[in-house]
């Protein structure tokens, strides 16, 4: 054994390979103890009904029972919308949701917009009513009433029209399919949007004034903040009647508009947590750019000044394409943060915000694993996250390969 | 070489430190977990800990506090990993959860009839499931709507005396109407405590969605929730829950209502007896206690409460007793009781107490317990589901959400879970 040892590490390359294998080591031992191995593990309880209780743990009949769960899919076509709409709810079918204002009509007239026989409130109150949104209601078991009886096991996901006929996408667990979308549209907006802010911010904090490095910590001292404290604040700061920013709203406009439910509606609750998000974190970003920009060197700028390039030419043609590598890397880095979206979410809409419009995939992974003590069903919800974020790695980085990065 | 040494010297350390540790303790170690309440609570077991490690020869309580946001997890996480402590707090409708999965042993064989006889009936009829007896408490929770008579004199809304003549339905919209223009601008009618978030929804709005004629889950057959807490009648109680947010009457994003009451900035809070102290300090005699209204199906209120139980891992069951038994002496039941204004356990405590006498602050609280309008929450392991889809809806609901839609994705979410429970 040691001759073995002694053979396969001497001479120069095998000093070297020894070195490597002691400098790696630790983080070898790291990732196989913390990432590795419990991912393995977790791919075994993915198949698995194991809860925190333990008692009854075995493995599903068929293994991927968890898998088929979250992945089934479908869209249904629904049956047209009748002519009148019922105010009142059917066991399935659609039914018109009662807005504010229509309720407030019904109080008005003391009238039931729900009881078609009467004439008053129809009258009255019918054009307002009209404008609430279509639900279909979705019952599982009431579904073959209405002719949809193999969707059983299937809940709606949303609802949408095309060439004036009604479909719906179902699916075994919607909140699943809504926690993707919604990782999806964060990472679509936060990804060029906190990295453009960070260059131009980085942009700004280069430049040779005088304490520029007071701009400089303010614009990381968010950074350094714990999220969770941040959330806690911002929820307070996004509160519709004492907000701060709905009072600023209110100020800038003189009251005319009378701020936004901003975490209560399902418009605003994703784009609120957005603007949030960026804040905290743009500050990271602009940090790496800037290290960047100060790699730079000088004698480029001066090369081209004589050349006669203005400011734009040369961001275009020197600080842009000088700064690749960099760009690369906070956009890589900024892809796999905003797909991780969970503290925010958990503090300012710990319910999954208004429809679940700000569900993520690990605000419910954690919801089903910890609070509902599902571990089983979670384990099967990270090993799909991951080769999730895995796919979307891999397609960013052939993107950027296929350019090959400038050294 | 190095590598030996450095092994031999871990040997030596901890073959000094371990005997060491066990000789300085001789008494054996009985570990508990408690929930980190309000303060009053964790003063007054803290001094019972103490008095009970420095009078007892035999056994030593090791006390862990963890957060009550969480408690729950917690624990079910140290269940799977075999980390459960001997004694251990819960919450009351957990029992169900923990009994179906193993966790805890029956303690009959312990309780005297003695102690047994002196116990609020309600405390049993929470701490029992299979005929067997798991848990008890020092004190059970009383659920009503606090208002400040200032307020109510002035509207001209009637005080109920008790719960024989509660507020009705109609009654209850009349006072939001009149109460309504005296609040101030910076005010509402009633706080609904929307700053809480877990356990809550399910403990106070669970009783008025019975009052209205629903239920959390179908009581007879508990597999499912379909048409009791979708049906007619909760969607019913969500339409006027929700019209309460819509005319102002009510906010679901409050900053601090606590202060909001207390400065007079609201005339009713709905809550348990928790805020008793601090709400009594701050109102005076204007602090009354409007019982349970009366939706139309009776009126029904919440019960139960924290209590305690021995796990099934536990090494020193008859330690762990020793210490649920002087928990549950008299002058420990209320000095805790006392503190916090919940309902002391046992009944002779009780009836020495003048704020829940006949005339006292809390005589309602009293009454709702023994006069049957108290009901213990639903019994099912699927507890914690019901939990998340109650707090799911309600919120929804006073965002402005469709009901209907609400409350059949609540009705998902706990039929869901019973049906993995049985996979």
């Amino acid at each position: 054994m040691k001759t073995l040892i002694r053979r396969h590490f001497s001479g120069r390359r095998g000093r070297d390979l020894l070195i490597a294998w002691v400098m790696g080591g630790p983080a070898f031992i790291l990732l196989g103890l913390f990432m590795v191995w419990p991912f393995i593990r977790g791919l075994e309880l993915s198949t698995t009904n194991q809860r925190f209780d333990g008692s009854q743990a075995h493995r599903l009949s068929p293994w991927y029972a968890n898998y088929d769960r979250i992945l089934s899919v479908g869209v249904v076509h629904l049956p047209d919308v009748p002519q009148d709409v019922p105010y009142r709810p059917p066991r399935a079918g659609w039914y018109r949701s009662k807005t504010e204002q229509c309720k407030a009509c019904e109080a008005e007239w003391s009238c039931k917009i729900s009881d078609p026989q009467d004439a008053t409130c129809a009258e009255q109150c019918g054009a307002i009513c009209a404008e609430g949104e279509l639900i279909f209601r979705w019952r599982g078991k009431n579904l073959d009433e209405i002719g949809l009886g193999k969707w059983a096991n299937y809940d709606i996901a949303r609802t949408f029209s095309l060439f004036g006929r009604h479909y719906a996408v179902v699916a075994k667990d919607p909140l699943f399919w809504k926690g993707l979308l919604n990782n999806f549209y964060f990472a679509l907006v936060v990804v060029p949007l906190q990295s453009g802010l960070a260059l131009l911010l980085a942009l700004l904090v280069n430049q040779k004034l005088p304490y520029v490095n007071v701009f400089r910590t303010l614009y990381f001292s968010p950074v350094v903040t714990a999220m969770v404290i941040i959330a806690v604040v911002w929820k307070f700061l996004y509160n519709p009647d004492f907000g701060l920013i709905n009072e600023m709203i209110r100020f800038v406009t003189f009251g005319k508009v009378k701020g936004f439910g901003w975490l209560q509606s399902p418009q605003m609750a994703m784009p609120a947590i957005i603007i949030m998000s960026i804040w905290q974190g743009v500050g990271f970003q602009m940090i790496i750019f800037l290290a960047g920009l100060q790699d730079i060197p000088e004698d480029l700028y001066e090369a081209s000044a004589i050349d006669g390039a203005n400011l734009w030419q040369q961001f275009r043609y020197i600080t842009l394409p000088m700064l690749r590598n960099t760009t690369i890397f906070v956009v890589l880095t900024t892809t796999i943060l905003a797909f991780r979206l969970f503290d925010q979410v958990n503090v300012m809409t710990p319910d999954g915000g208004p429809n679940e419009s700000t569900a993520t995939m690990v605000w419910y992974t954690i919801r089903r694993g910890w609070r509902q003590s599902e571990v089983g069903y979670a384990s099967a919800l990270s090993v799909v996250f991951v080769a999730i974020v895995l796919i979307v790695s891999l397609i960013q980085r052939s993107l950027v390969r296929s350019e090959s990065a400038l050294d | 070489m190095k590598a030996l040494r450095l092994l031999l010297l871990v040997a030596v350390v901890l073959a000094v430190a371990v005997p060491m540790g066990a000789s300085a303790q001789e008494k054996k170690q009985v570990t508990l977990w408690f929930h980190s309440g309000q303060g009053s609570e964790r003063d007054a077991l803290d001094d019972q800990i103490t008095r009970f490690n420095e009078t007892n020869g035999e056994y030593e309580i090791v006390p862990l506090e963890v957060p009550e946001g969480s408690y729950n997890d917690q624990v079910k996480a140290a269940a799977l990993a075999g980390e459960l402590p001997c004694v251990l707090d819960f919450d009351g409708p957990f029992i169900y959860n923990y009994v179906f999965s193993g966790d805890l042993i029956p303690i009959d064989e312990y309780v005297s009839d003695e102690l047994l006889a002196d116990v609020l009936p309600s405390i049993i009829e929470q701490g029992t499931v299979n005929d067997h007896l798991w848990s008890l408490g020092q004190f059970d929770s009383g659920l009503a709507i606090w208002a400040n008579r200032k307020y109510l004199e002035e509207a001209g809304v009637r005080i109920p005396e008790g719960i024989e003549d509660p507020w009705t339905l109609d009654e209850f919209n009349a006072a939001m109407d009149a109460l309504a223009p005296l609040v101030p601008e910076d005010g509402y009618v009633i706080d609904f405590k929307f700053n809480y978030t877990g356990e809550w929804y399910s403990y106070a709005f669970g009783p008025w969605i019975r009052s209205f004629g629903g239920d959390t889950i179908n009581k007879e057959t508990y597999d499912t929730a379909e048409g009791v807490l979708n049906g007619p009648e909760a969607v019913a109680f969500g339409e006027w829950f929700q019209s309460l947010f819509e005319k102002g009457y009510a906010t679901a994003t409050p900053v601090d209502p606590d202060a909001d009451f207390m400065e007079g900035r609201v005339p009713l809070s709905y809550v348990g007896h928790w805020m008793y102290v601090p709400y009594k300090e701050a109102l005076g005699d204007d602090l009354v206690l409007i019982p349970q209204p009366d939706f139309g199906h009776g009126a029904v209120t919440g019960m139960g409460s924290w209590n305690w139980g021995i796990t099934s891992s536990c090494e020193n069951p008859d330690g762990a007793w020793a210490f649920i038994e002087w928990l549950m002496q008299p002058e420990n039941v209320k000095q805790m009781t006392d503190g916090n204004g919940a309902i002391p356990s046992r009944i002779s405590v009780l009836q020495a107490d003048e704020r829940f006498a006949e005339g006292g602050d809390m005589y309602i609280y009293y009454q709702q317990l023994v006069g049957g309008v108290a009901v213990p929450r639903a019994a099912t392991p699927a507890y914690p589901a019901i939990q998340t889809a109650m707090s799911d809806a309600i919120n929804a609901i006073a965002r402005g959400e469709d009901v209907q839609a609400a409350l059949d994705a609540a009705v998902d979410t706990i039929d869901s879970y019973i049906e993995t429970l049985n996979q």
